[in-house]
């Protein structure tokens, strides 16, 4: 194997990621290109080369490449450019090069480094007023409409339970790492502010900081791919003639008439998706009278839990989040024999739970008075008592 | 230009060196020849001090060869270069008390 890969310290570790190239090529590996979380190293002879990072800064969209300039005077000293990986640039200088250090003035440095960390702090100042200005619109719009908010994300999360979970890692890993690039750059600073050069062989144990972003890396990674492979999952097909899940067919009502389409070409079909917290189906059912051209619609959203604890909290959100009712507050209990639970809304909707099964449907039927609670919930007891 | 206040060792050495046009490079050998060996400048302290002089019009660039780019002392520079000259001798001059005091 002459290529390996490594995760490098943060890039605002200046001294820590030169002691990590330096003490990679003492193991006999030397460095070849520095990505966001990894670097590229190829084999060569163990030995003792020295590693130092220089940072530029720029302006807004400008490209953070060392000057023409900059680069020969420090090539014309014995420092070879390896790569850059944005404001940082890679130098090496192989053993007995007599290449002189990047700075002998440490003031001179920290002024390199004024530039890098205010575009750090106004970088985490942008980053807090968007925090800020998200958690305000969802405040107010949980203000504005109490709980649809919260039920259309635990409905989502419900779905997609491993993109909420990557997302929240990320919302936990930018301000961490941010805090953390702030508080070295400071440290460095000051030390150079003092006189002090940097340290280029920092001690200090990282492995528990190591572990840490490792460890969210791995798992932010790990939610991703199995999100990748529920998508992957997500099946779209014609509803067939006999259900093949939890779900209600049109015939289960009475209906017989031909299979149609809605305005817009949409055509009864169900969707199967399967996450770590449920299996989920969505149908949607058209039918028309080939005489009369009446049109009768049916549509459902149906889970079966993984932790039936959730059965009650996932009603509630659907009934928040119902499509003809303005919320919760509209649905009124029915009794239902053979289910845990039911609540109707507008002559057109239904929410119900038996167990870890939760379902809503919505339904156009003709004439509209026609949509019979009662008999919907008989039909899913039967449904459901038979899955 | 702005009102120069003290200059720091490296920007007097490269002020100095630069009375004679010269490349980053060799502007970091002619220093420490200057200086008898007691200064050897780091090239990220050069540049950085070289932008900073041409920025502030105390110096100009007057030639490129490839990459390397060739600097000259301005006449602000120089005069620059010559006030600070003044008060280090001035600095020295007041300093002469110490070698009496030490006699």
């Amino acid at each position: 194997m002459n290529r390996t890969y490594r995760f490098h310290p943060g890039e605002y570790e200046l001294g820590e990621n030169e002691k990590f190239y330096g003490d990679m090529e003492a193991r006999g590996w030397r460095l070849e290109r520095r990505g966001g979380c990894l670097s590229r190293f190829v084999r060569t002879e163990p030995g003792g080369a020295r590693y130092r990072v220089e940072v530029s800064s720029r302006r807004f969209l400008e490209d953070p490449a060392l000057a023409e300039g900059q680069l020969a005077v420090f090539e014309d000293c014995g420092w070879e450019y390896i790569c850059s990986q944005g404001f940082l640039h890679i130098f090496r200088a192989g053993p007995g090069s007599g290449a002189p250090e990047f700075y002998n003035d440490p003031a001179e440095q920290a002024g390199t480094l004024k530039k890098v960390r205010r575009d750090l702090f106004w970088g985490a100042a942008a980053m807090v007023l968007v925090l800020a200005l998200a958690a305000l619109s969802i405040l107010l719009g949980v203000w504005k409409a109490p709980g649809q908010i919260g039920a259309e994300q635990l409905k989502r999360f419900v779905q997609f339970p491993t993109a909420y979970a990557a997302y929240a890692l990320w919302l936990a890993w930018t301000p961490w790492q941010t805090a953390w690039g702030l508080w070295k750059i400071n440290r460095t600073y000051a030390r150079l502010k003092r006189g002090l050069p940097l340290d280029h062989s920092p001690k200090g144990n990282r492995i528990l900081r190591r572990a840490l972003n490792r460890g969210l890396l791995a798992l932010a990674l790990l939610c991703l791919l199995l999100t990748a492979a529920q998508l992957a999952g997500v099946r779209t097909r014609d509803l067939p003639a006999e259900p093949e899940g939890p779900y209600l067919m049109l015939e289960d009502l009475g209906w017989t008439w031909e299979r149609g389409s809605l305005y817009g070409g949409r055509e009864s079909a169900v969707t199967y998706t399967r996450s770590l917290l449920a299996d989920c189906w969505e149908t949607l059912e058209v039918q028309e009278e080939r005489a009369g051209g009446r049109q009768v619609w049916m549509r459902q959203s149906v889970y079966r839990l993984r932790f039936p604890g959730m059965a009650e909290a996932l009603a509630r959100a659907l009934m928040e989040d119902a499509v003809f009712a303005r919320g919760g507050e509209d649905f009124r209990a029915v009794e239902a024999p053979g289910l845990d639970a039911a609540w109707t809304a507008r002559d057109m909707e239904l929410v119900a739970v038996r167990g870890d099964l939760v379902l809503r449907v919505e339904a156009l039927l003709e004439p509209l008075d026609r949509f019979d609670p009662q008999e919907i919930c008989a039909a899913l007891a039967e449904r459901w008592a038979a899955f | 230009m702005a009102e120069q206040g003290p200059m720091t060792e490296a920007m007097y050495y490269i002020l100095l060196s630069l009375l004679r046009p010269g490349h980053g490079y060799g502007m970091m050998g002619r220093i420490k020849e200057l200086s008898g060996g007691r200064l050897e400048m780091g090239p990220g302290t050069l540049y950085g001090v070289l932008s900073r002089m041409s920025r502030e019009g105390l110096i100009v660039l007057t030639g490129e060869e490839g990459r390397r780019k060739t600097y000259a002392i301005t006449p602000a520079g120089r005069e620059a270069l010559l006030a600070e000259y003044g008060r280090l001798r001035r600095l020295v001059a007041d300093g002469a008390i110490l070698e009496e005091a030490e006699r």
